[in-house]
């Protein structure tokens, strides 16, 4: 159990981040969904990508959406890592989203996704270097002022490790956190799988993180694969990463906190009931602080 | 000396987008090269490569996923081993470019012109000019559900337009109208797939022009007969709506009536469903 000044540095953080509540990410085939009724949830996540057409149904989905909730728009393309910068082009799609739909705040993933003027539209894992950390430092630093706001990072998930990495991953993600000011959205999932395949403690992950700068929590699904876990956001979300969202929130205190699910997609009151199972969770939590000495 | 991060990641690039694998990548290096290549990545259990594998079993999977989703009309009526290798060589021929993954099939109709399967596989009868005229639709149908919205033309508008005014009138189509003259039956193709059918062997024969454009949220497709389609090929073109009575004449058989009153009610008529199917942009601010 924290001591009493973890729990008023928990405290602490806890008052100073934006609190969304508990939100769905929002995926086409919820589009018709999205456009029928209220979605029912806090907030929504969208992939910043799937927008950049600028109309027809998806601009139309977040014109409805909007109003009704706060948005987040989650990209998958940035490549903070990549040997090239995020292009010029790239930001200015997302200044137009950021100026058409004002989102709570705009995320992306620690890791690099191009290469040679191609892109993987994967999520490739970043060898922990000081070389690494200098670049992802300067491109995270040149987005933030190109958006003028702090962007939000997420951790990732992945399946190698490279023999020249200098430093464990949670010391590579406070270090960037802390030289360039930015937010993390600690994807627990992706924890969860990462530990296994690379054989760390996901409870280490988490005592190592600093509080003040977690903004965002994910809680997804992933599969059992021959001698390693893959992320693939089917199914719901399974014991672990229900018990390591419990640890986080003792932890860092509430946190907005969203649901993925992407592949084989349930009807939207399923992804809800996800939802919903996040917030008696938290509620369990915040009761149980409340009646504590 | 342990790699750069540059060499790293041009080394992980190389391995995962390897035509035939992460293993045939290492097999074909330099022994010293090899060396470094097999130093640069370890996992728990010194499992060898085989975690690389995933990164290039996703890479091709998921452009492979995206191609499927927008070209259903050709992964369907090539079935799944003969698109997934139409897939993997347009994935090695053009890497994406764009962020945006709705963009990566922009190249497949050229792509597939340039082929010549035929000649490559005697047993296979692809006339690969036919499956490039339904890319070009299927391109074009994932384009306009997503393109910026334009103001549609209201009927009323037009109704209120002086007699006088109306041969200067020039009724633009919307960015998101195409017409396309497919040299393959497209709608009856799409029909059957749509209705669960099982493709046929040959691909059928054209049934003439073809309409593709957004109502609202959704994109729809419609023949035309040549008549219609003229017309529509020269209000595109930019021409006032004497101009399409003109070339509606000079497209009719000689022997019906050309005059500018026999035909201007058809013309009105074609005029009339664009504007209700929303095809027409709303420009008649030089009539106001």
């Amino acid at each position: 159990m924290p001591g009493p000044a973890d729990a008023k540095a928990r405290q602490a953080a806890e008052a100073a981040r934006p609190q969304l509540g508990h939100g769905v990410g929002l995926r086409v085939e919820h589009y018709a969904r999205a456009l029928e009724a209220p979605l029912g949830v806090d907030w929504v996540e969208v992939i910043s990508e799937n927008f950049f057409g600028g109309g027809g149904r998806p601009a139309a989905v977040l014109d409805a959406v909007r109003p009704q909730m706060p948005l987040v728009f989650h990209g998958v393309g940035m490549g903070l890592g990549s040997p090239d910068p995020p292009s010029a082009a790239y930001l200015e799609q997302l200044r137009t989203l950021i100026d058409r739909w004002a989102p709570a705040w705009i995320s992306d993933h620690l890791c690099w996704t191009r290469f040679g003027g191609h892109h993987g539209h994967d999520l490739w894992p970043l060898p922990y270097t000081e070389e690494s950390l200098r670049r992802v430092v300067e491109r995270i630093d040149a987005v933030q002022e190109a958006l003028a706001r702090p962007l939000v990072i997420e951790n990732l998930s992945s399946y190698l490790a490279f023999a020249g990495d200098e430093m464990p991953e949670w010391e590579f993600v406070s270090a960037v956190l802390r030289r360039t000011g930015c937010k993390l959205l600690l994807d627990l999932n992706n924890v969860v799988v990462s530990a296994a395949n690379h054989g760390f403690a996901a409870r280490d992950y988490l005592e190592a993180i600093p509080r003040e700068a977690v903004w965002q929590f994910h809680l997804a699904n992933h599969s059992e694969r021959a001698g390693y876990k893959f992320d693939d956001h089917r199914g719901p979300v399974p014991d672990t990463v229900w018990s390591l969202y419990r640890q986080a929130l003792e932890r860092f205190g509430r946190v907005s906190t969203l649901v993925e699910w992407d592949e084989e997609l349930p009807a939207w009151e399923s992804l809800r009931a996800q939802a919903e199972r996040a917030r008696e969770i938290e509620a369990a939590f915040v009761e149980a602080r409340e009646v504590q000495p | 000396m342990s790699a750069s991060l540059d060499e790293l990641q041009a080394s992980f690039w190389a391995a995962v987008t390897w035509p035939t694998g992460v293993a045939d990548y290492r097999a074909q290096l330099e022994p010293e090269a090899r060396a470094r290549f097999d130093a640069a990545f370890r996992q728990r259990g010194d499992a060898g490569l085989e975690r690389l594998e995933v990164y290039a079993d996703a890479y091709f999977w998921r452009l492979h996923g995206v191609l499927a989703e927008n070209h259903p009309v050709i992964a369907w009526w090539l079935g799944s081993v003969r698109f997934r290798n139409l897939a993997t060589d347009y994935v090695l021929a053009h890497p994406s470019t764009a962020a945006d993954l709705r963009r990566f099939s922009a190249s497949m109709p050229a792509f597939l012109r340039a082929r010549a399967d035929p000649d490559t596989d005697p047993d296979i009868d692809i006339d690969t000019d036919a499956l490039a005229d339904i890319a070009d639709i299927e391109v074009a149908v994932g384009d306009f559900l997503h393109a910026p919205a334009q103001p549609s033309l209201d009927a009323r508008a037009l109704a209120r337009l002086a007699p006088a005014d109306w041969p200067a009138l020039r009724l633009r189509p919307k960015a998101t109208v195409a017409l396309f003259a497919p040299r393959v039956d497209y709608l009856s193709l799409d029909a059957a797939r749509r209705a669960g059918s099982s493709p046929p062997p040959r691909l059928p024969a054209p049934r003439g022009a073809l309409l593709v454009w957004r109502k609202g949220h959704a994109v729809l497709r419609r023949p035309l007969d040549p008549a219609e389609a003229g017309a529509l090929g020269t209000a595109m073109a930019g021409a006032t709506f004497l101009e399409l009575c003109e070339a509606t004449a000079a497209s009719l058989d000689p022997g019906l009536d050309q005059s500018l009153d026999a035909l201007a009610p058809r013309v009105a008529g074609w005029l009339r469903r664009w504007v209700d199917d929303e095809m027409i942009v709303d420009d008649l601010a030089p009539f106001a």
